[in-house]
């Protein structure tokens, strides 16, 4: 019989339990056999037996541990200790296994991440290029390209950092450039006379370490209008014979930011508008610059255009770059006006001639050493003084004019006139008027020349009684007067 | 003198008459008894047992399987030894024997006993009472 209740460990404990049984059944049938010789049925010796036996699989348990508890108590334990290791072993084993598979996860994570940047690395766009500008140049609107065009880009101090020129489709680029302001310039497209020279120069161009490719056009033609000049009357001009000669002339001034005989750079005041235009002609008074008077001629914008006219010449205005013009070409926009009757009195002798003392004759020779010879030049009686032809007065510059007619001391006595010194268009506090210049269009307008100036002036020279004398007289001066203006209309340039 | 007959004579030198053996009693005195027994001759399970009852007329195992645990243990002790024989009917018999071990702790266990139930009966008032045994 055998105890299938507790699952024992392998070993020999069959041998055991056998044993036991055995014993209790010998003991079992012995009860019985006394009580069957005591006259007891066989069921009821075995149950006789059996009921003061008690239980008998209790008893035999109870024996089976006496003899094997230690050794089923000592495999138990090892076979627990077994299991608990392996129990153990198993979760070291499932938690290695987790951590290498949270670790394997974090890898796969970590190579997919690693694997997207790459392909985002490899997708992402290039490293900027250098920045560089790039684009047109047009003459009036951009179906113009202007094939071969030279284009110059500036920095922002005004030097020249590269040359570049356009090819057959009028596009021009720059190349590489580094971080920082620029100018691109660009000549004139048929620039008309005298302005063959002309460059025009763009508005500041930023280029940043990003900017790449800059797209940036340029209007190479010569948007211009014009001003014709008139003059309400003749000039004033009064010759008397043997004593003086009062002669005038009408400076006229236009004055735009936009026009400059050199680039415009970072350091002066912005222009009014974009494009500037550049010529040599153009010139510019440099910070400091003073005229021998000592007024000071920086700050005045010397981008101008002059037009002379002289009294005796019929109106007819005086352009020194391109002879006689009554026309000045400028950019459209308002431009400022300044307008000057320069009046002056030189002695004449009997014969005509301009008297002049030795000492002015020699400072004028001094500081006009290109013209010196060519003066018809005659001592006077009075040894002091020398004569040149009144024709040198009417011809040479205002400057040779103010040294022919120097002095001032009759000046005050005209109304409306101060002192000139011949070497700048505005002295400070003069007043200006402006005018609107119109792109293809000529804006006409008309000086307004004061009537009775001659009479003033002689009434002026009468009563001084030092100009009884030619020395005084001379001495007496070379003078101007602001002269205002009205537009009287606007006509189309002629192509 | 068989052991049925030298047990019937000290239980009735005991007890006296019949009475039922608290278990809490009997716990820890079945083994020298049995040690004693099996030194008077008593040598199978059912013998052990018969030659107990009869002694203590019944009252000592109230339940004859209660013996083998006993048994089982002086043998796991050593103090028993156990031989595989045949009875006459043939079954596998199982018998005891007092191992020399056995024999030392069967005479400690004596002298223990006597002390201590000499103790107990000066503690009841049973000084008087001659607890002897047969040796």
């Amino acid at each position: 019989m055998k105890d299938e209740s507790i699952p024992l460990p392998p070993g020999n404990p069959a041998q055991s339990r056998d044993e036991i049984a055995a014993e209790i059944a010998d003991h079992l049938a012995a009860a019985e056999a006394e009580l069957t010789k005591r006259g007891s049925t066989t069921d009821e010796a075995r149950e006789t037996a059996r009921k003061k036996f008690g239980d008998v699989e209790k008893i035999k348990q109870t024996c089976y541990w006496i003899q094997n508890g230690e050794t089923i108590m000592l495999r138990w334990t090892l076979v627990s200790l077994a299991a608990v290791l392996c129990i153990l072993l198993g979760l070291s084993v499932l938690g290695n296994w987790r951590t290498q598979s949270q670790l394997a996860d974090e890898m796969g994570k970590l190579s997919s991440e690693l694997k997207a940047l790459a392909a985002a690395k490899q997708t992402s766009p290039p490293a900027p290029q250098p920045p560089e500008i790039t684009g047109v140049i047009y003459a009036g609107s951009k179906d113009k390209p202007v094939a071969g065009a030279r284009v110059a880009i500036l920095g922002k101090d005004g030097t020249v950092v590269r040359r570049t020129a356009c090819d057959e489709k009028g596009i021009y680029r720059s190349g590489p450039l580094e971080a920082g302001d620029y100018f691109m310039t660009s000549p004139i497209q048929n620039a008309p006379a005298p302005y063959s020279k002309l460059i025009t120069q763009s508005q500041p161009i930023f280029l940043h370490s990003a900017s790449g490719s800059v797209p940036f056009d340029l209007d190479a033609a010569y948007h211009a209008g014009g001003l014709k000049l008139n003059v309400s009357r003749n000039l004033p001009m009064v010759r008397k014979e043997g004593k003086y000669l009062i002669s005038s002339r009408l400076s006229v001034w236009a004055l735009r930011s936009r026009q400059r005989n050199q680039p415009w750079t970072a350091k002066e005041k912005s222009p009014e508008a974009w494009p500037i235009y550049c010529h040599p002609d153009f010139s510019i008074h440099p910070p400091g610059n003073e005229s021998r008077w000592g007024v000071k001629l920086e700050g005045i914008s010397p981008a101008f255009h002059a037009l002379r006219l002289q009294a005796g010449e019929d109106r007819a205005f005086f352009d020194r770059s391109s002879g006689e013009s009554a026309t000045m070409i400028l950019p459209p926009g308002d431009t400022d006006i300044e307008a000057t009757l320069l009046l002056s009195i030189v002695p004449l002798d009997e014969r005509g001639e301009i008297v002049v003392p030795r000492a002015t004759y020699n400072r004028f020779r001094s500081m006009m050493p290109d013209v010196r010879d060519e003066l018809p030049v005659r001592d006077t009686a009075e040894g002091n003084t020398r004569t040149v032809p009144a024709s040198v007065f009417d011809d040479e510059s205002n400057y040779v004019w103010m040294q022919l007619s120097g002095g001032r001391s009759w000046a005050s006595k005209i109304k409306g006139f101060s002192e000139y010194d011949g070497m700048h268009v505005v002295p400070p506090g003069l007043p200006q008027q402006r005018a609107t210049v119109k792109d293809g269009q000529f804006t006409r307008i008309v000086f307004e020349i004061p009537e009775g100036i001659e009479e003033e002036v002689e009434r002026a020279i009468e009563s001084t009684p030092e100009i009884e004398g030619f020395d005084t007289l001379i001495q007496s001066g070379f003078f101007r007067r602001p002269i205002t203006f009205r537009v009287v209309g606007y006509e189309p340039m002629e192509k | 003198m068989p052991c049925e007959a030298r047990y019937a004579s000290l239980s009735q030198q005991k007890h006296g008459a019949a009475m039922s053996t608290n278990p809490d009693l009997l716990r820890g005195s079945l083994e020298p008894i049995v040690l004693e027994v099996i030194a008077g001759g008593a040598t199978y399970g059912y013998e052990i047992a018969k030659a107990i009852g009869e002694a203590s007329h019944g009252k000592l195992l109230a339940q004859e399987g209660t013996l083998y645990p006993a048994l089982h243990r002086l043998e796991k002790k050593g103090w028993l030894a156990a031989d595989w024989d045949v009875s006459p009917e043939g079954r596998k018999r199982k018998h005891y024997r007092l191992t020399p071990l056995g024999k030392k702790q069967r005479a400690a266990l004596r002298a223990e006993w006597t002390e201590f139930s000499r103790m107990v009966n000066g503690v009841l008032g049973m000084e008087r009472v001659v607890v002897g045994w047969v040796s």
